[in-house]
């Protein structure tokens, strides 16, 4: 985000907290992460997004009587992972526990979860510079969904989902606006993704974040009366429910009534919060240690190996490319999205680290534009890194011009062809070879004597009309450059000869 | 004799080595237990449901697989039936339960599949108490089962139907599930041999679960040698059950052998006699008792003293326990994607109304106090300390274990009692589990065998009364061994009770 | 240890708890029932668990883990679990309409 950015959306949250910054404004995030196995967490059945309804199930995931869960050694791994990423003590053990309450998503009547021993404890999430510490992450499966029909007696549930890996990564409430918090998300999708253990997609549902916001006044040492935001699904309903969220308790607070503990869901309409439930509703969810499962044991062996399997994180990243030479936002904008980085390194492989710039600004601009009009991924680009490198190639060895290279890699996008390719069916080679352009250049200059007097008077000015006349003779394909530096040649030839 | 009265009498053990031979017929062995059934049942109603076709059809498979020289299991041509606590795909099962009439499973448990695959022929699925809780068969929607050996008695419970077909040889085995003694209880009050083996021992995979710390699969026979043979085929890791103990499974059947061949000399038999000074212990139960141990000492071992100081407490923290297990466990009980479903416009009322019409009274009771101990409020004094106390339980088992080599007691404090008896007090119920419930809450094997009968007075018949040995974790071999041992010098196990004709 | 409320009154909060509907008459009854037999399981308040952990069940050397791979258990069939639901509408299993 640039500077511009950030000083706006701060500023939001300061409007939303009355105007005035006479409350602290205190956000603790809970996310839900699914992670991206081939199976589900506590039984050997397949999941993926989007198969038909009741398919991806089995005796286990309908919690049909006699079946046991079994752990998926995979998702432990991804969980480790992302553990390690963001700093965490691994625990050396952790219990599952039960959570109960009845809900037809939930097939058992409780979920399988880690209660006050979690496999992870502390960390950090770094967003511009602030360390957001983290309490805790745990490991547990995934209910099923709710379709609610509008007409109609019933509502319907597919299990599909039911039994599906998450983690829930929990910070502590070190957040102090919504932009804040909407950049904790980001950089938290942003190293989930790079870990390759979710694909963290809110609008999927394969990342969901629960907010909870309270006000105190400064120099207060005691926090508000929290209020949980739920089922938000995605960055920018996320941000408007926080401030939405944060305008309704400083409200209540102006007016001098209490904030009552509740659950509150966000309207994005009236772009307004409304309570779902209140705290006297509050469950007792009956937590106690699974005794289906045996204690979960992480050795060194497993952090070694999950160590091992880390790949260069986002920010590692990020100094790597402000070391090459980029500035940090343009380091932040290519790392936002690991394919965009890994293309930019692939193609940086083909040519040299001094083009790092040069590189960096075309994907940047022509490519990331090109991609977002025709709502194509990095991943799915039909240039490929291997095809940029040519056209910097022949940019850069003269064979076409900077204008010219726009539009070959418009076509080469479209039209799924090489740069190359296009450059000789359409004709885009500029001619750099001085015979032929001096050619050109003598032909102008006879045909244009008056121009040609004020030039060798010394009116500069007038070498643009020279340039430009030779290059609409050539059709655009003569070389700026040697145009230049050949009429400069002719023009000492004309004015040594006279 | 008939031909099959001749292979009533044999032994699982010795019939299947029959049927290997080819000397006696799958089909035949099937149809000599077919027709006894269909001789007790109007009296015992110990099935929930039998599946004849099915397992003559199976019987025919294992004739001609022995005909075309294919290797047969260990169980092979063996009828036996299943307490219907265990899931089997195609097989209507109820768990003894209304909120599952109707349900019939589409996957197999793991002991039914084991069982297949050691050639066993499923006769049917047996009456128990609701989802495992009772002791004496009465806690269910369905006709309670009597006790063969006195019809206006209890057969002991929850596996009272597996306990009251075996006894009556309507099934040559049958499968039970033990979680506070509801295998050996059972066994003991129909004389019977029944083996609960150590937590993890057998898979819990396909088991509908009362309470998963405490639940153990295990068999009801009429024999030593053939509640260790289907221990031979249920013993071992499933993937299925993450508690299910990855250790070798021994050779149980020479763990017999040597008990019945051997002797015991060298064997120490440790008993708490602090224990047996149990108000409310019959007396018939102690005299026996007694016979028991000397029995063991003139096989050759020797008695010992062991102190359980916990043994005091074992009832209660099993009540906490297996009631917020079973609370946990029964959750999922809702009409939503199987069973029972009574429709009410709103989902809420859905849920409690099916609940309410299909669990019967028992279960609702521990569904209630399984609930409140699980309370965050509670859950300190009562499930977090029972759990303590469990330690300290499991811990005096593990010390007297260093000071002897098997823990005897009676199996139950009477020998039975008349159906209706006790209905009323539940709490009068849960103390009959005295002796049995400490090798639930230790994780412990222990065994259930025929020790003689109660005399028959004016006041009562002639009523079983078995002898409980508790073994250390993964002592199988040597629970098997004292018992064979026992066994060999004594003949209870070949009576037989006289129901629907001649036993 | 007290007990929180009068066993009419415990017994329907637990009932709620559980989704359990009971009858005035079976409310009345478990009431008492659960009442002795807590006070009968109060007597585990006596035994000394200074310092003793909450037992573990099964011994493991491991935590129960398994692969990542989609296990085809040929025994389940899965239409005929969908038949076995009470109500179903088109694939989806059905209840009694509720909100989120």
């Amino acid at each position: 985000m640039n500077p511009g950015e950030r000083a706006k959306r701060a500023a939001q949250t300061e409007a939303a907290a009355g105007g005035k910054p006479d409350y602290q404004v205190v956000i603790g995030l809970e996310v839900h992460c699914q992670l991206a196995t081939r199976t589900k967490m506590f039984t050997a059945c397949g999941y993926a997004i989007g198969a038909e309804p009741n398919t991806q199930i089995d005796a286990y995931t309908l919690g049909l009587p006699g079946t046991l869960p079994v752990p998926n050694r995979e998702a432990i791994e991804f969980a480790l992972r992302l553990a390690l990423a963001v700093h965490c003590e691994i625990q050396p053990i952790s219990r599952w526990a039960r959570k109960h309450y009845f809900y037809p998503d939930l097939p058992k009547g409780y979920q399988i979860t880690q209660a006050d021993q979690p496999y992870a404890r502390g960390g950090y999430i770094e967003i511009s510079g602030k360390r957001i510490p983290l309490q805790r992450i745990h490991i547990e499966e995934d209910a099923g969904k709710n379709v609610h029909l509008a007409d109609g007696d019933v509502s319907l549930i597919d299990y599909n989902r039911a039994g599906a890996p998450l983690v829930e990564i929990v910070s502590l409430p070190e957040l102090r606006s919504a932009a804040e918090a909407a950049d904790y998300m980001r950089e938290l999708r942003t190293i989930v993704r790079y870990l390759g253990v979710s694909e963290a997609n809110m609008e999927e549902g394969t990342l969901r974040c629960d907010a909870n916001v309270s006000l105190r006044r400064p120099g207060v040492a005691e926090l508000g009366t929290r209020c949980e935001i739920k089922n938000l699904n995605s960055f920018k309903f996320l941000e408007a429910a926080i401030n939405a969220e944060i305008r309704r308790q400083a409200d209540l607070l102006d007016r001098g009534e209490p904030v009552v503990q509740s659950t509150l869901s966000y309207d994005t309409v009236r772009d307004r919060t409304k309570i779902m439930r209140t705290k006297e509703a509050a469950a007792d969810y009956r937590y106690f240690p699974e005794p289906d499962l045996p204690p979960l044991a992480i050795d060194e062996a497993m952090i070694a190996e999950a160590r091992a399997r880390l790949p260069e994180l986002p920010w590692d990243r990020r100094r790597r490319l402000v070391e090459l030479g980029l500035s940090a936002y343009d380091a932040g904008v290519l790392t936002a999205e690991r394919e965009l980085s890994d293309y930019f390194d692939a193609t940086l492989a083909l040519r040299s680290a001094s083009e790092a710039k040069p590189i960096c600004n075309w994907i940047t601009g022509e490519l990331l534009r090109l991609l977002n009009a025709s709502n194509v991924s990095i991943a799915e680009c039909p240039v490929s890194p291997a095809a940029l490198a040519e056209l910097l190639e022949l940019l850069d060895s003269g064979a076409i011009s900077g204008r010219a290279a726009k539009e070959v890699l418009d076509k080469a996008f479209t039209e799924r062809l090489s740069p190359a390719a296009i450059v000789e069916r359409d004709g885009y080679r500029q001619v750099s070879d001085h015979g032929a352009i001096a050619t050109l250049i003598r032909e102008v200059v006879a045909r244009n004597p008056k121009q040609l007097e004020q030039l060798l008077a010394g009116k500069d000015k007038v070498r643009g009309f020279f340039v430009g006349q030779v290059m609409r003779e050539s059709k655009g394909q003569a070389n700026p450059q040697i145009v230049n530096e050949v009429l400069e040649q002719i023009v000492a030839e004309l004015r040594g000869g006279e | 004799m008939s031909t099959r009265d001749a292979i009533l009498q044999l032994s699982a053990r010795s019939l299947a080595a029959a049927v290997h031979d080819g000397s006696i017929s799958a089909v035949d062995a099937t149809q000599a237990y077919l027709d006894r059934l269909s001789a007790t049942e109007p009296i015992l109603h110990a099935y929930r449901c039998t599946i004849p076709e099915r397992a003559l059809a199976e019987a025919e498979a294992i004739d001609a697989a022995r005909r075309a020289g294919e290797p047969l299991g260990p169980l092979a041509g063996v009828p036996i039936a299943l307490k219907d606590i265990f899931v089997t795909e195609g097989v209507a099962t109820t768990c003894g339960s209304r909120i599952l009439d109707g349900w019939t499973p589409p996957y197999q448990g793991t002991h039914a599949r084991r069982g297949a695959e050691a050639g066993a022929v499923l006769l049917g699925k047996l009456a128990m108490d609701e989802f495992g809780m009772g002791s004496s068969n009465e806690n269910t929607p369905f006709d309670p089962v009597p006790n063969p050996w006195a019809l206006d008695h209890v057969p002991g419970g929850s596996s009272g139907g597996s306990a009251a077909a075996v006894a009556a040889r309507s099934c040559a085995i049958g499968l039970g599930s033990d979680t506070g003694g509801s295998i050996r209880q059972p066994a003991s009050l129909c004389n019977l041999v029944g083996l609960k083996p150590s937590y993890g021992r057998v898979s819990r995979h396909g088991m509908i679960a009362f309470a998963s710390s405490l639940d153990q699969a295990g068999p009801l026979a009429r024999e030593v040698g053939d509640a260790a043979l289907a221990l031979q085929v249920l013993a071992g890791h499933d993937p299925h059950d993450a508690t299910s103990l990855d250790e070798p499974v021994p050779d149980y059947l020479a763990a017999v052998d040597r008990g019945a061949g051997e002797g015991l000399g060298g064997l120490k038999v440790g008993v708490d006699r602090r224990v047996l000074a149990l108000e409310g212990l019959d007396a018939d139960v102690r005299e026996r008792f007694e016979a028991a141990l000397a029995v063991l000492v003139g096989a050759g071992a020797t008695l010992c003293e062991v102190s359980l100081p916990h043994f005091d407490h074992a009832v209660a923290t099993y009540y906490v326990l297996c009631t917020a297990e079973a609370s946990s466990n029964l959750a999922r009980y809702d009409g939503i994607r199987y069973g029972l479903r009574r429709a009410r416009p709103s989902l809420r009322e859905s849920y409690e109304a099916t609940r309410h019409d299909g669990f019967g009274s028992e279960v609702k009771r521990r569904i209630l106090l399984g609930t409140f101990v699980l309370r965050a409020e509670s859950y300190a004094d009562y499930y977090g300390r029972a759990m303590k106390v469990r330690t300290l339980i499991a811990r005096d088992y593990a010390a007297a274990f260093t000071r002897c080599d098997v823990i005897a007691s009676p199996t139950s404090p009477v020998p039975g009692w008349r159906l209706g008896e006790k209905l009323d007090d539940p709490l009068a119920m849960y103390l009959s589990d005295v002796f049995t419930i400490g090798a639930n809450l230790a994780g412990l094997p222990a065994i259930s065998i025929p020790a003689g009968f109660s005399p028959a007075t004016e006041l009562r018949p002639a009523l079983p009364i078995g002898l409980q040995l508790i073994g250390p974790r993964l002592g199988e071999p040597v629970l098997l061994r004292v018992a064979a041992a026992h066994e060999a010098a004594t003949d209870w196990h070949l009576r037989a009770p006289l129901v629907g004709g001649a036993g | 240890m007290p007990s929180d409320h009068a066993p009419h009154e415990l017994v329907d909060t637990l009932a709620e708890l559980a989704r359990l509907e009971l009858s005035r008459e079976e409310a009345a009854q478990l009431g008492a029932q659960i009442e002795t037999i807590l006070g009968y399981i109060r007597s585990l308040q006596t035994v000394d668990v200074d310092k003793v952990p909450e037992y573990l069940t099964a011994e493991q050397p491991g935590s129960g883990l398994r692969p990542d791979q989609v296990a085809v258990d040929e025994s389940f069939a899965m239409d005929r679990a969908l038949a076995g639901v009470p109500v179903l509408r088109g694939r989806l299993v059905a209840v009694p309409k509720f909100k989120d």
